[in-house]
């Protein structure tokens, strides 16, 4: 989860707790994923006890997370309901809220986090009128942008993720080349996915913030605007690429080639080309050093213990240990603050020698880099489908390591010695 | 009706043309309540697939609500409107999915 979302859902739990909305219930989680996660982990250092997580994929069902029982939602059903508290912080919340009613659910509901401001499964005046208001701000965006950038093509990113970003730069080109396009600008969210298209070399480009993206692109679908490519594996709705999974086993890097721009399964992607020298070299010794990276948006972090023993390893090999941080993260213990951009992270990580993360789109944004390279994953499923995280993130050419819950004392110097084969 | 669609099945389908009206006879609903809302003239006898036709109106009624907002998880839309976003029948023009299977995904 993004420290926006983060800081959303404390301040909502926080107001849910002080009005008195949990007191005396039974707190349950809907949905088993990173974001549900970090909830509970919120709701247990404030003292409070999660019941179970609910989650529809039977694969989850039957597993833990730290105590918590994750079970079907039907599971429910025979308990007192009346002293239940659902709260539901992931993106699914519309659907999960008409799946409880549906099934007779009469507690109470409680939504954390707003993620889609374009789903509310209701068809009443009002809100149908709230949307079209919601509509008519986003025509107003893309004037905006249409009056700044006439003849221009849009790529739209709808989200604020670097790696989604990164693979709809690797494979515009593509889609560029057979529409003929050479005049465009990339529309992010947020300035850190606006430097990733800097670095494949777009001149053009707007930061917008999550709610103005929202409202753009349903204006581009309302209004059914030409020029424009929304570039995204799972937005808008009416985008049903990530169906595809519900059938078969397909990286994220092909959704975007195949799927979001219509290319060959072999086109290759591009590559950036706007990359900078890391301007700490005095400071860093070469080839001796280890950048770790733990904090990731889209799965779910990795276990603090892990993290220890992963410095502790390099430390007693006497590498000096950094953590990437950016915004307000903070560095491991026993290690130092690295705060690079990201046109710097590939030379970084190169003059490191060495870069261990957890799965996030910064894994993405230096995933050529020449070095030794180790990706973790959580050992979790992505989304609603039936395939981990790791088959979905993969990536290839780096050492891909999954972490169980509670697996501690993993033989890192085996799995760094396979990685360091590498012409630093 | 749109309320009532949408509360009687679990997949409703905007498919204007009837291009793959056949496939999804021969392939069968499995264990979902399907209707496909299309202005093609002819449309297959209702079957374990509820085929209904409707009126250009309607289906562009349709299309406008649709694309104001999603009010529901269970709309399907089948067909290129113009606009450039991903697409799950991109699978099977690039060989990823076979038909079979895009139907598969569609229809879960």
């Amino acid at each position: 989860m993004d420290q926006h979302h983060y800081r959303e859902m404390k301040q909502n739990l926080e107001k849910l707790l002080v009005s008195g909305g949990a007191l005396g219930k039974d707190i349950y989680i809907f949905g088993y994923c990173n974001a549900s996660k970090e909830l509970a982990d919120l709701l247990m250092r404030k003292g409070y006890l999660v019941s179970a997580v609910l989650d529809n994929n039977p694969q989850k069902q039957g597993s833990h997370y730290k105590g918590i029982p994750i079970i079907g939602p039907a599971e429910i059903l025979d308990r007192d309901m009346e002293r239940m508290l659902i709260c539901v912080v992931s993106r699914a919340y519309a659907a999960m809220a008409r799946q409880l009613y549906e099934m007779g659910y009469s507690g109470s509901l409680e939504k954390l986090v707003e993620y889609n401001t374009f789903a509310e499964y209701s068809l009443s005046p009002e809100t149908i009128s709230r949307k079209k208001e919601r509509v008519r701000r986003g025509v107003e965006t893309l004037a905006r942008i249409r009056g700044k950038y006439q003849g221009y093509f849009y790529l739209i990113c709808p989200f604020s993720a670097l790696g989604d970003v990164y693979y709809a730069m690797a494979y515009m080109a593509g889609f560029f080349e057979t529409r003929h396009i050479s005049k465009y600008v990339v529309l992010t969210v947020g300035r850190e996915c606006s430097e990733i298209a800097a670095m494949f070399g777009c001149a053009n480009r707007e930061a917008l913030c999550q709610e103005d993206m929202d409202e753009l692109v349903q204006a581009v679908l309302f209004t059914k605007a030409g020029g424009a490519v929304i570039a995204h594996h799972d937005r808008p709705y009416s985008n049903l690429l990530t169906r595809a999974l519900k059938v078969k086993r397909i990286s994220l890097e092909v959704l975007y080639r195949c799927g979001v721009f219509g290319l060959e399964k072999d086109f290759p992607p591009r590559q950036p080309i706007a990359l900078r020298r890391f301007s700490g070299r005095g400071s860093m010794e070469k080839g001796n050093c280890v950048v770790i990276s733990p904090y990731a948006k889209s799965v779910a972090g990795i276990d603090d213990q892990v993290w220890k023993e992963i410095v502790f390893h390099f430390r007693r090999k006497g590498m000096q240990v950094y953590t990437n941080v950016s915004g307000e993260e903070e560095a491991l213990p026993h290690t130092r603050l690295l705060r690079v951009g990201l046109m710097e992270m590939q030379s970084a990580v190169e003059w490191a020698g060495t870069f261990i993360g957890v799965r996030s789109g910064l894994c993405d944004v230096i995933k050529n880099a020449r070095c030794c390279k180790v990706v973790l994953f959580p050992d979790c499923y992505y989304s609603d489908t039936r395939w981990k995280a790791a088959d979905f993130f993969y990536l290839e050419g780096w050492e891909n390591i999954v972490v169980k819950e509670g697996q501690y004392g993993i033989q890192w110097a085996d799995i760094i010695d396979a990685g360091q084969n590498v012409d630093i | 009706m749109l309320e009532e669609w949408i509360s009687r099945y679990d997949k409703v389908l905007l498919m204007r043309t009837p291009e793959f009206f056949d496939r999804l006879v021969s392939f069968g609903p499995g264990l979902n309540k399907i209707i496909v809302l299309t202005t093609a003239f002819e449309v297959p006898p209702t079957g374990p697939i509820t085929f209904q036709r409707i009126s250009e109106d309607v289906f562009w009624e349709l299309l406008e609500l649709y694309f104001t907002y999603e009010f529901s998880d269970k709309i399907r839309l089948v067909m290129d409107c113009g606009i450039n976003y991903g697409r799950l029948y991109h699978m099977v023009d690039q060989g990823i999915l076979t038909l079979e299977e895009y139907l598969t995904a569609l229809l879960s």
